[in-house]
């Protein structure tokens, strides 16, 4: 798979602070998009690749902190790196129990800039081929009938084909047809296989 | 110059009054048929207690006046400016040099009062302004911290431009504008913390309250995010330029700010709204208004809160309104507080305008 082009998105409201982070992303060749607020990195629209957001504490209007509330509502997933003039103890706290990943005091140590958004876009690669994975096999999902899915959790139970015919009321033959397909349509090599799905597509808790 | 007009009227004012009553009481006492001394001795008294309100030369003319009464009323022959007795040529003498001179010396020992009187209040602004400068360290630490971290992160950014293969020059250089931008930012604000700081005379001049309000915006801007606070401007289009000392002048603003800031800070709910606005009012005179929508003022305390050492703060000396009061009406101005509508305090004041020529 080709990798994707990253972006980064810087939220700072004061021009000095924003410019400088911008150039030095751009001078190690990462595309950069800035905003001034929070309001205008939700209004305006944004290029779907992985990335992430770094983030001033101390914004006008919506604070970094609420604003990183916000993202999640808004199920925003982009990693958030925090930067602040003044780091103090009880708001960095904060900031990474809300699952920031990194908090970093200005000025920036270029390095540490660097590698915090360097992880920050690997694992928002990471989680974009997870989640793209999943849907993917939704859509496979979808493909299945009523009866098949009802085989399905069954199936990935572990049981044997003759059990699930008697709970089904359903010939062992008909069972085994149902299996394949199943098979078949989800792409799946084994039975493992599709238990792992079954797992990603959060079924396995549903009747037991 | 408006100011050293009003005081020549003044002095001319007091200057004719004082004629009068030199002349009529001379009158008088030739009428209650007083001695020569005696009434000498009640001229002299007359002419240094209203010397005291003039100037020199009112002093002067003032001793001169006396002289010319003595002269007319009191020496033979009467109703004359001739005088006659030698003794009386020396006692006129004596008395018109006594006169000068204790006249002289009283006029002497006002203005070094005043002198004094000017100098420490301009001490006791200053002392406040350095207490509010105190209160202000982490709002000035983070307006110098940004353009630095600007100009570090620029920095770095630049070395990388150039350190490409081949070297991105075009880059570079505005990584190095950058810099310049910014340590230039960074300068001006310590340039203002230390404007505010310094110790020197108050001077008045043109001052335009726009620009000298957007610096002391600049200044409480950390102290505005840390709170959550959300401020508003409004400067109307025609404002008049003041006639002002123009850190005086920042520093009431800055007083005021800090005040709102204070009153919002520790609300738990409501909305956190600071306004500044400057315009002009019907004198032409600038009004200048900072209302919050912070706990508000205790209706019947609102005069009291311009009372040296009344304070409502746990930490506060009880200076600051009282000291911004004395310095706005030191500019010819007025300062009030009310409440705000729906919520909060309002506090305002006036400058006259500044006029050219006849400032």
């Amino acid at each position: 798979m080709s990798v994707e082009q990253p972006l980064v998105f810087v939220v700072d409201d004061d021009a000095s602070a924003r410019e400088g982070i911008e150039d030095i992303l751009q001078s190690v060749g990462l595309p950069v998009m800035s905003f001034g607020s929070a309001q205008e990195f939700l209004q305006r629209p944004r290029p779907d690749a992985p990335g992430c957001i770094v983030l001033d504490v101390r914004l006008p209007g919506t604070s970094g902190l609420e604003f990183q509330k916000v993202l999640i509502q808004a199920g925003i997933r982009l990693p958030v790196i925090f930067i602040t003039g003044h780091g103090d103890i009880p708001m960095s706290v904060m900031a990474m129990k809300s699952g920031a990943i990194e908090f970093l005091t200005k000025p920036l140590r270029e390095q540490s800039l660097l590698d915090a958004v360097n992880a920050g876009i690997e694992g928002d690669r990471l989680r974009r081929q997870a989640s793209k994975h999943v849907s993917e096999l939704q859509l496979r999902f979808e493909l299945l009938t009523p009866r098949e899915r009802e085989v399905f959790a069954l199936v990935v139970t572990g049981r044997p084909n003759k059990q699930i015919a008697a709970q089904l009321e359903l010939s062992e033959m008909t069972v085994k047809v149902h299996r394949s397909q199943i098979t078949k349509k989800m792409r799946a090599n084994s039975i493992v296989d599709l238990a792992r799905m079954a797992d990603r597509l959060g079924l396995s808790a549903e009747k037991s | 110059m408006r100011r050293w007009r009003s005081q020549y009227w003044f002095a001319a004012a007091v200057c004719l009054f004082g004629v009068a009553v030199l002349v009529a009481l001379a009158y008088a006492c030739l009428l209650a048929g007083v001695d020569f001394a005696t009434a000498g001795f009640l001229l002299l008294v007359v002419v240094v207690v209203i010397s005291i309100q003039g100037n020199y030369v009112c002093s002067v003319v003032l001793s001169v006046t006396a002289v010319g009464c003595l002269v007319f009323f009191f020496s033979s022959p009467i109703f004359n400016f001739r005088v006659e007795k030698q003794e009386d040529v020396i006692a006129l003498f004596a008395f018109l040099t006594t006169s000068i001179i204790i006249t002289g010396l009283s006029a002497r020992i006002r203005k070094m009062s005043e002198d004094e009187l000017h100098h420490t209040r301009a001490e006791l602004a200053r002392f406040a302004r350095v207490a509010i400068l105190g209160e202000l360290t982490a709002s000035i630490a983070h307006e110098v911290n940004q353009p630095l971290a600007g100009v570090v992160s620029s920095g770095d950014a630049c070395r990388r431009w150039l350190a490409n293969q081949p070297p991105n020059i075009e880059r570079a250089n505005q990584s190095l504008e950058r810099i310049i931008r910014d340590a230039d930012r960074a300068r001006k604000i310590v340039e203002r913390v230390r404007g505010l700081a310094r110790k020197a005379p108050p001077q008045k001049a043109a001052v335009s309250v726009r620009e000298a309000l957007r610096e002391v915006i600049v200044l409480t801007r950390g102290e505005v995010e840390q709170n959550q606070i959300r401020v508003e401007a409004q400067f109307a289009d025609d404002l008049p330029l003041v006639w002002a000392d123009r850190i005086q002048l920042q520093q009431v603003c800055l007083n005021l700010i800090l005040n709102a800031i204070e009153a919002i800070k520790d609300l738990r709910a409501g909305p956190r709204n600071l306004l500044v606005r400057a315009e002009k009012d019907p004198t032409d005179s600038v009004l200048l208004t900072v209302s919050d929508t912070g706990a508000g003022l205790d209706s019947e305390k609102t005069e009291h809160i311009f009372s040296a050492f009344y304070t409502t703060k746990p930490e506060g000396m009880g200076m600051g309104l009282a000291i911004s009061r004395s310095i706005i009406e030191a500019h010819g101005g007025r300062l009030w507080a009310s409440d705000n509508v729906p919520r909060g305090a309002k506090f305002q004041f006036t400058l006259p305008p500044y006029r050219e020529g006849a400032p």
